[in-house]
């Protein structure tokens, strides 16, 4: 009989990145004030050890002065203008960018020229010329990039990374992930949203959530995708600009790893990760919604653990990662360049989706030749 | 491994022999008092031979080792005899009736240079090996052990469970096994106390709660009974969590195994494919004689229990504690 890998998952939820010598704390500016900054970012840094919210901008004055009630810690409310003119930038060490994916540039350039740390809502923009000139400006700059997948510091990955890594599971073969919701119906019950709109968005599905297996398989695996292939279809009229409603893809990972992924804005909620080895397997289900318990199931020779752990909230864990490793001044991860790879790898899903073959993952790979 | 079967009990029948007959190791003869029905039972499950008494099996050469399933009170007895032959022993639990009973025939078989080993078949599941390792290593110290297993034995039923001249009584046949698992995860206690009841003026005891007490402080009640539907289990109280299983003791071979702890802010539910529990014990036994190494359950585990019997049925009957030495 095989023992359960017990020091891997011992202390399930603890901060393996969090070293002893953290003091001080990080003054937030919330760029943009949706329900993702209000109901979720603004409470999960108050729960935060390192992080406070100090300004929130917004784009209208009354708007941004109103949300100065959402926390104490809030000293102004800025409107988007006044942000790009600098009002106020030493009241704030680290700006938090939930814009729409498309505005996300702006927000961080600015940032970048005021040096200020930039915590970017994925994916890091609306496409893949976008998103390089925000890397850039953060390079250029000298300021440090952390883009906002939440699923890298949530405990269960993380469990499940060093597992993998252990060769608890044998190699990789496998990767199934899932994510699906109710957007118009549970989520944001708006056809106008932005998130419908493709200049502002870069796509509605593969975009906002078929991201998450995508990057996380990723993260687990350690390794990247070189090859996709990829279906969309749309039900509803109102996803019909985008093109990507509901979604399945295929990727191939540069370690051997295939991966099939599916994803819906217009499907019961539901995510799972399911990460299929010679020897093992191990599930995060559910896995991506921080409002739903992350369940965890690894198998090995003749025997299954279910783990009920101790949930975090993700926000909380993201933000304090975040604050420390500015605290220490040590590099954060994910970064821009790792985010990159995202932003290419759905550039040649929605190719791939547009065009019914297999296309590269290519770092030059030019969407102007999609049609070709 | 040739092996001879003592008598034709339904442990030994439905579950025993299938398990030899699955390993590497054969059933090659069967014996009862009544030789038709020893030919019965080896025509119904497939061993070459029968025969109308036990000696007369204890005599085929070709044997190497013997299973008893016999009522409790005759396993003395047949163990010495079967030592006598030079036959490796595997009795079905409880051993003998008392602690220096068992004691006595591991003298026995040591001096005939046999192997002897108890019959606790759910020693051998590895859900039973794994909450060992992690009540050892993993959740601090233990504080208590509750466990129980009883069943409702029919009433009316002529059966050897509740005969007191074959040793019957609810410690024996199910009780031992709550007290088997105290004393996995606590050792020998060093006092006990208990009452027993006899609600079918049997003779036997048809209920027994008892207590052991641990100079750490640390204590198990176990229990047993023939009186409610069934129940089987152990709890593990520790230090830092908990551990707990349900069907611990006789499950299917066909059903999955669940065994679930907690400790360090997660619970865990481990799962375990069905198993043949008999089949590992009768392997285990096997590669015991075969290697000459002791076996999992050896003299002192049999003798400690039956020594914590014999404090269960001593308090019950004076109403007293009763110190262990």
């Amino acid at each position: 009989m095989s023992s359960a890998p017990t020091d891997i998952v011992e202390e399930f939820t603890r901060r393996d990145w969090q070293g002893d010598d953290v003091t001080g704390t990080v003054r937030v500016a919330m760029i943009g004030l949706g329900w993702w900054t209000r109901d979720e970012a603004i409470p999960a840094v108050e729960e935060s050890e390192f992080c406070e919210t100090t300004v929130v901008v917004s784009s209208s004055k009354e708007k941004a002065e109103g949300a100065t009630a959402l926390a104490e810690s809030i000293t102004h409310g800025l409107t988007y203008d006044e942000f790009h003119e600098g009002v106020a930038a030493d009241a704030y060490d680290a700006v938090y960018v939930v814009t729409p994916n498309g505005l996300h540039l702006p927000y961080v350039e600015t940032a970048a020229e005021l040096g200020k740390a930039v915590l970017c809502e994925k994916p890091l923009e609306a496409s893949v010329e976008r998103a390089e000139r925000l890397v850039a400006a953060c390079d250029r700059a000298d300021v440090p990039l952390m883009v906002a997948y939440r699923m890298q510091t949530e405990p269960a990955v993380r469990r499940a990374r060093e597992l993998v890594e252990a060769g608890v599971i044998g190699d990789p073969v496998f990767v199934h992930g899932h994510m699906s919701q109710r957007l118009l119906d549970e989520v944001v019950p708006d056809p106008d949203q932005w998130r419908l709109n493709p200049e502002l968005s870069g796509g509605a599905t593969v975009m906002d959530i078929g991201l998450y297996p995508l990057n996380t398989a990723r993260f687990v695996l350690g390794a990247d995708p070189v090859r996709v292939r990829a279906r969309a279809r749309v039900d509803d009229e109102a996803f019909e600009a985008v093109g990507d409603e509901h979604v399945s893809f295929g990727v191939d990972f540069d370690d051997g790893t295939l991966a099939v992924c599916t994803a819906s804005q217009s499907a019961y909620q539901s995510s799972h990760l399911r990460v299929t080895g010679t020897e093992g397997e191990l599930e995060i289900e559910p896995a991506f919604y921080n409002r739903q318990r992350r369940g965890f199931r690894l198998s090995w020779g003749d025997q299954s653990a279910d783990y009920d752990f101790e949930q975090v909230n993700q926000m909380t864990e993201e933000f304090d990662y975040f604050a420390s490793r500015l605290l220490t001044e040590t590099d954060l991860e994910p970064d821009g360049d790792h985010a990159l790879v995202d932003m290419r790898a759905m550039d040649a899903i929605y190719a791939a989706a547009e065009r019914g073959t297999d296309v590269a993952v290519d770092a030059d790979h030019d969407p102007a030749l999609d049609g070709a | 491994m040739q092996f001879g079967i003592l008598g034709t009990a339904g442990i030994g029948v439905e579950s025993v022999i299938p398990a030899i007959q699955a390993s590497d190791h054969a059933a090659a003869a069967i014996a009862s008092r009544d030789e038709e029905r020893a030919s019965a039972v080896a025509d119904e499950v497939g061993i070459p031979t029968a025969y109308g008494s036990y000696e007369a099996l204890l005599a085929d050469d070709s044997l190497d080792a013997v299973y008893i399933p016999l009522p409790n009170s005759l396993h003395a007895d047949w163990v010495r005899a079967a030592a006598d032959h030079g036959l490796h022993v595997l009795c079905e639990k409880p051993l003998t009736a008392s602690a220096d009973e068992t004691a006595a025939v591991f003298d026995y078989c040591e001096d005939a240079g046999v192997t002897l080993m108890e019959g606790f078949m759910y020693r051998f599941h590895p859900r039973t090996e794994r909450a060992a390792e992690l009540v050892a290593s993993e959740l601090g110290e233990v504080v208590s052990v509750t466990s129980n297993f009883s069943f409702r034995l029919p009433d009316g039923a002529e059966n050897i469970r509740i005969e007191p001249e074959l040793a019957g009584g609810s410690v024996m046949d199910v009780g031992c096994y709550a007290i088997s698992a105290a004393r996995l995860f606590l050792g020998t206690p060093d006092r006990v106390y208990a009452t027993t009841t006899d609600t079918r003026d049997c003779g036997v005891d048809t209920r027994m709660s008892g207590v052991l007490e641990y100079d750490s402080g640390a204590s198990a009640s176990v229990e047993s009974s023939f009186d409610t539907p069934e129940t089987q289990y152990y709890r593990v109280q520790t230090t830092d969590g908990w551990l707990e299983a349900k069907t611990a003791f006789n499950i299917e071979p066909t059903a999955s195994a669940e065994l679930t702890y907690a400790t360090d802010g997660r619970v865990v539910t481990e799962t375990f494919d069905p198993i043949d529990n008999y089949r590992s014990e009768v392997e285990a036994f096997a590669r015991a004689v075969e290697t000459g190494e002791t076996p999992r359950i050896d003299r002192e585990e049999s003798v400690d229990l039956m020594r914590t019997i014999d404090a269960i049925y001593e308090s019950a009957d004076s109403g007293r504690t009763v110190e262990l030495d």
